[in-house]
């Protein structure tokens, strides 16, 4: 019994192929899976099958029926598509056109960065605070330790509005309204982007620019705190294999202070012209909490430390996106906005 | 501040390389720039002797001559006149590269075969000496010997970029300090006390101190019988390395006694102060200088003076005066070593625009001590290279209060701080090596500072000492621990990312334009003087016109922006800025200024670009209004109002005023078209400029969702013919008024003017949804509803079409 289910499943395989057109395999079907069909007929005589081989010979009889319905099926597309061969041509379409254009903008490449650097902090459990891009000389200077009539105020070429008033040189002045409205309370724990204002104007220096500060203070803030965070940052920001290295420096409002490099992305590290060969790229400024600083603000200096660092949003861009000339960034020319996405 | 490494050499030996040490104090705080050669090679050039001069035959202005330079004798026709037989010189032998790149060759010169050529020290690339003098080396150079060597051309000129507290790295003894800190070599101090003449120096010159606040310390000496001349050779090249010009003896020492310590000096031709008297005042109003630049400076009682019985001659810690310059004629001078107050300096370099040298090292504060030791050192260096005689004894009018710091420090809270185990010989040891005075107190330590680090006062300012020379790379890395922050981002934060958002997916580009404009722009935009915003901020010390005062709204920014683009051919522009304008309470100001965030767009051009597929529209007032219709709907903001009134910039009958809830938002309008002319946009712009604060305000950031309705919605369209005095807002209130309940939804679904239509009339096609809460409209409920909806339009005289 099975041999003969074999040698109808070959029969009608060979019959299915040869049909050469719907008609035909209509008829071809009639005889097989018909009434009267061959199939059908083979299934009669199963009674004539012992007990013990019956279920196997019907579970067969019943696989091959479900088996040549498909290829019945696949025969017959294969016949219409056939039969329509003429009619595709004439609906055909050019693929290589271009698609629908789509209505897309782009956000401004520092609001990118500010946003990734936002969410980086954000993670890591700071808030986001702002502070007045007009400042008072007690917030920009006094508060953060540059006394009046310091050299350490030529570090930032400030532009006056009035003798007390001044476009802040930094966000730094941040940190003071921060903690003034927060003392005593504890963690402080915020980064705050925004604009600054300094009195310089070439390829690599712009009258306004964009940073982001950071401050953390608590009980039991370390230097070595510091250090994690930026190298997480860094991490972050330009990839898992960064390395960050802490060059001692100065910063009023900070001690100790740093400087922090991230190795060279162009060159890994290597040395290359974007680093001036040495394999390192200076990215921020940071340090410890000044103990008057802290004092200022209302926080005791014997019991509190903290941390602070700023970053020119601006430099992070042109390393990120290989960027030549930071006026760039204020033109907005379209063909410039439009390589961050159309 | 330029190191020369070999002259840093003489009062410390690093071990290392000129490259390693600056590594080495780029990782310790002291960070080095750069790098350079001092020279170039000259390869070629070797130090001759004049063995002969003659004239040469053809030409009276040459002269020929031989010039043994050890292996051969050259003879070579030269133009200068200022050597004479026995010089020792510099010749570029045939072959030689002098700095250009200049390639000497045998040469015949007016029929005189030359074979090389003798240099001055500008042709060796040196600021030196006259150009046309042959540079003339001491007697004792050896002859062949490498020209650039004997220069010292190869050293190494380290580059420090010092930070305000580091100034006592302006002097290359306390560079040799920070050395022997890195490394625990030993500092050599060079010799420091004059040979004295008899002759005492009371009597030969007074000093009186005015004002002991401006002036805490003056000293005097007087040196005799002095030579004045060109400095040695050694010398010359020394104050070169330093980036400073040599000028003669007297005043080359002075100011090489200002690189070794860092203490500037000052010398007065001693015969032309009259009375032989110093008096350390403020000037007097009115009072005149002419000081050593030649320009004439009028003072008054802010500027510290040096003065003689008479009149003014220096202006204190900052520049000599021209009338007791050193001249070839002077033969006794006045040495001057004194602290002044820091910013009374600082302020009078930078009302003169004077920074110089000395002014850069007083306004950050000198040693007290080192007065005396520079004072000292400098009248032993005229008295051996100018063969001066000094006098004895030196006038010292002291009223210092310098005292060395003392901190105290806890080991504990220096690991405390860090975050990092350092043992306490660690940190013994590295206050040794800065050479501090230690005093262990128990578990304390008290630390003296010298006065050459004033910079030191905090047990803090100890904690980074310690720090940076145990090595910021052995810092660890973790991460503060502590209690959660809540709300790290704030609702606004948020909101301006949604809308920032939205406006990006509509295809808007944002900007950052500058937070300063030119004020002519305001008046551009034609504002009225009373209108708020020309009442900007003005910014006091601008760059130029174009910065001069802080905006009060963006649309300036972004005029020039969208010019920049349509220059460029951008002719299809969606832009928008979210940013501050800064309106002052009262001007001038006397308090801090609202800061107000706006939304700023425009839109101009074809919307999309033309192309194949998609129609493209003129980007209009129906743009942006479809932007904020975004908005509106987005923060569940429904009672919104738009006005048919213009802003003085934009279209008379083609702009709005929203508001929200009876609150002006801002406005949206076309601009008008003069205006658009006088920026130089060749295509209408629309703008607009709407309030976020206003906005935040209002919105419900977090959408509250109804049920999805449960029962179909019947849809009917109606076709009207209306005056175009009606509004679509009128309309479409009276449908819906008309309509009640179960009308909710009215869509605009096409307008139409023109042929077919009567004039002063439009065309109107809307689709109606009609939809009931509960249960299933009927055809007969609908038709009843939209006879009266009908009804109510034929009376503001609509028209039904067929």
């Amino acid at each position: 019994m099975l041999q003969k289910l074999k040698e109808l499943e070959n029969d009608s395989r060979i019959k299915i192929d040869g049909a050469k057109n719907l008609e035909e395999l209509k008829e071809i079907r009639i005889r097989i899976l018909g009434k009267k069909g061959a199939l059908t007929a083979l299934l009669r005589s199963l009674g004539t099958v012992s007990p013990e081989e019956r279920p196997v010979v019907g579970k067969e009889a019943n696989s091959l029926r479900v088996e040549l319905e498909l290829a019945f099926e696949r025969k017959e597309f294969a016949l219409r598509d056939a039969q329509k061969e003429g009619q595709w041509e004439s609906e055909r379409i050019d693929i290589t056109l271009p698609g629908r254009p789509g209505l897309i903008g782009q956000k401004h490449p520092l609001t990118l960065v500010m946003d990734e650097i936002k969410d980086i902090f954000i993670g890591l459990g700071f808030k986001v605070a702002h502070g007045p891009d007009i400042e008072t000389d007690f917030y920009n200077y006094e508060a953060l330790n540059f006394p009046a009539d310091h050299p350490a105020r030529d570090m930032q070429d400030s532009f006056y509005i009035t003798p007390q008033f001044l476009l802040r040189t930094h966000t730094s002045p941040v940190q003071i309204r921060v903690m003034e409205k927060q003392a005593p309370g504890l963690p402080v724990r915020i980064i705050a982007p925004g604009k600054v204002f300094r009195r310089d104007d070439d390829a690599t220096h712009s009258p306004m620019f964009h940073q982001v500060e950071g401050l953390a203070v608590d009980t039991d803030i370390t230097f070595a705190d510091l250090k994690g965070t930026l190298l997480l940052f860094a991490r972050e920001m330009f990839g898992s294999e960064q390395k960050i290295r802490l060059r001692p420096s100065f910063f009023p409002f900070t001690e100790p202070s740093a400087e922090v490099d991230i190795s060279c992305i162009m060159c890994a590290g290597q040395g290359c012209r974007v680093c001036s060969d040495t394999g390192w790229l200076e990215i921020l400024g940071s340090g410890m909490v000044h103990p008057r600083v802290l004092e200022i603000a209302g926080y005791d200096p014997h019991k509190v430390t903290g941390y602070a660092f700023g970053m020119g949003v601006e430099r992070i861009a042109m390393l990120k996106y290989g960027i030549g000339d930071l006026r760039q960034f204020f033109t907005n020319d379209l063909r410039f906005l439009k390589q961050f996405g159309e | 501040m330029r190191v020369s490494y070999q002259w840093l050499k003489e009062y410390i030996d690093p071990g290392m390389s000129a490259e390693a040490l600056a590594e080495k104090m780029t990782l310790s705080g002291i960070e080095v720039g750069a790098v350079e050669r001092f020279g170039p090679d000259l390869p070629g050039v070797v130090v001759g002797e004049v063995l002969k001069l003659e004239p040469h035959p053809g030409r009276d202005n040459l002269t020929l001559v031989e010039a043994g330079v050890g292996d051969k004798i050259l003879s070579i026709v030269c133009g200068a006149k200022n050597m004479k037989v026995g010089d020792k010189v510099a010749v570029a032998t045939p072959g030689s590269e002098l700095p250009g790149p200049r390639h000497i060759q045998e040469a015949v010169l007016y029929g005189v075969k030359s074979s090389g050529m003798l240099c001055s020290a500008h042709e060796l690339g040196l600021e030196l000496g006259a150009e046309d003098e042959i540079l003339i080396f001491d007697g004792d150079a050896p002859i062949g010997e490498p020209v650039d060597r004997l220069l010292g051309f190869d050293d190494k000129i380290l580059y420090l970029e010092l930070t305000p507290n580091r100034s006592d790295c302006l002097g290359l003894i306390n560079v040799a300090y920070e050395v022997a800190a890195l490394t625990g070599n030993e500092v050599k101090i060079p010799p420091v006390y004059p040979p004295e003449i008899s002759k005492s120096v009371d009597g030969a010159a007074s000093v009186r101190v005015e004002d002991k606040i401006l002036c805490p310390r003056y000293t005097a000496r007087v040196i005799e019988n002095i030579n004045i001349k060109y400095s040695p050779l050694w010398l010359q090249m020394k104050l070169l390395k330093a980036g400073i010009r040599p000028i003669s003896n007297v005043v080359d020492i002075t100011n090489y006694v200002m690189w070794e310590w860092g203490q500037p000096l000052h010398a007065f031709d001693l015969q032309l102060v009259k009375g032989r008297e110093i008096i350390v005042r403020r000037a007097e109003n009115k009072e005149e200088l002419v000081t050593l630049d030649g320009v004439k400076r009028k003072l008054d009682s802010d500027v510290l003076v040096i003065a003689d019985g008479l009149i003014p001659i220096g202006m204190a810690g900052v520049m000599g005066g021209e009338n007791t310059e050193i001249t070839e004629k002077t033969s006794e001078v006045l040495i001057e070593a004194a602290a002044f107050d820091p910013t009374n300096i600082r302020r009078t370099a930078r009302r003169f625009t004077l920074p110089s040298e000395a002014s850069q090292r007083f306004e950050r504060g000198i040693d007290h001590e080192v007065v005396m030791i520079a004072q000292n050192r400098a009248a032993l260096m005229i008295a051996e290279i100018a063969g001066g005689d000094v006098l004895k004894g030196v006038i010292d009018i002291n009223y210092s209060k310098a005292v060395p710091n003392k901190v105290i420090v806890s080991p504990e809270r220096i690991n405390q701080v860090l975050g990092m185990k350092i043992a306490r010989d660690e940190v013994l040891k590295i206050l040794r090596r800065l050479r501090f005075t230690i005093k262990e107190n128990e578990e304390l330590i008290e630390v003296t500072v010298p006065l050459r680090r004033p910079d030191i006062t905090l047990e803090e300012d100890i904690i980074e000492e310690v720090a940076r020379l145990h090595g910021y790379d052995k810092i660890p890395t973790t991460l503060p621990s502590g209690e959660l922050i809540e709300n790290r981002e704030s609702e606004e934060e948020r909101l301006q990312d949604l809308l920032k958002n939205i406006l990006t997916a509509s295809g808007f580009y944002e900007c950052i334009s500058y937070a300063f404009i030119n004020p002519a722009n305001l008046v551009r935009l034609r504002l009225p003087e009373t209108d708020w915003r020309m009442q900007a901020i003005p910014v006091q010390n601008p760059f130029s016109e174009e910065q001069a005062i802080m905006r009060t709204t963006i649309i300036p920014g972004m005029l020039k922006t969208v010019q920049h683009n349509l220059n460029h051919r951008e002719l299809n522009q969606l832009l928008f800025e979210i940013g501050s304008v800064y309106e002052a309470k009262s001007l001038p100001l006397d308090e801090l200024p609202a800061e107000k965030v706006k939304i700023c767009m425009t839109a101009t051009g074809m919307i999309p670009e033309p192309n194949w597929i998609a129609p493209s529209r003129e980007a209009d007032f129906f743009l942006i209004k479809g932007v904020l219709t975004t908005f509106f709907n987005r923060l569940q903001i429904d009672d919104v109002e738009y006005l048919p009134e213009s802003e003085p910039f934009t279209h008379p009958t083609r702009s709005a005023k929203i508001k929200i809830g009876g609150d002006l938002l801002g406005f949206i309008g076309q601009l008008h078209p003069e205006v658009a002319g006088s920026w130089d946009l060749g295509q209408p712009v629309t703008v607009c400029e709407i309030d976020f604060t206003l906005l935040a305000e209002k919105a419900k950031t977090v959408p509250r969702v109804k049920p999805v309705p449960r029962y179909p919605a019947v849809i009917r369209d109606l076709a009207l013919v209306v005056p175009r005095e009606i509004s679509a807002l009128r309309l479409e209130n009276a449908m819906k008024e008309a309509g009640g309940d179960i009308l909710t939804r009215v869509k605009l679904f096409d307008l139409y003017e023109g042929k077919q239509i009567p004039e002063g009339k439009r065309s109107l096609a809307y689709s109606l949804t009609f939809r009931r809460e509960e249960g299933t409209l009927t055809d007969s409920d609908v038709n009843e509803r939209l006879k009266q909806i009908e009804a109510t339009l034929y009376n503001l005289g609509a028209a039904l079409r067929g």
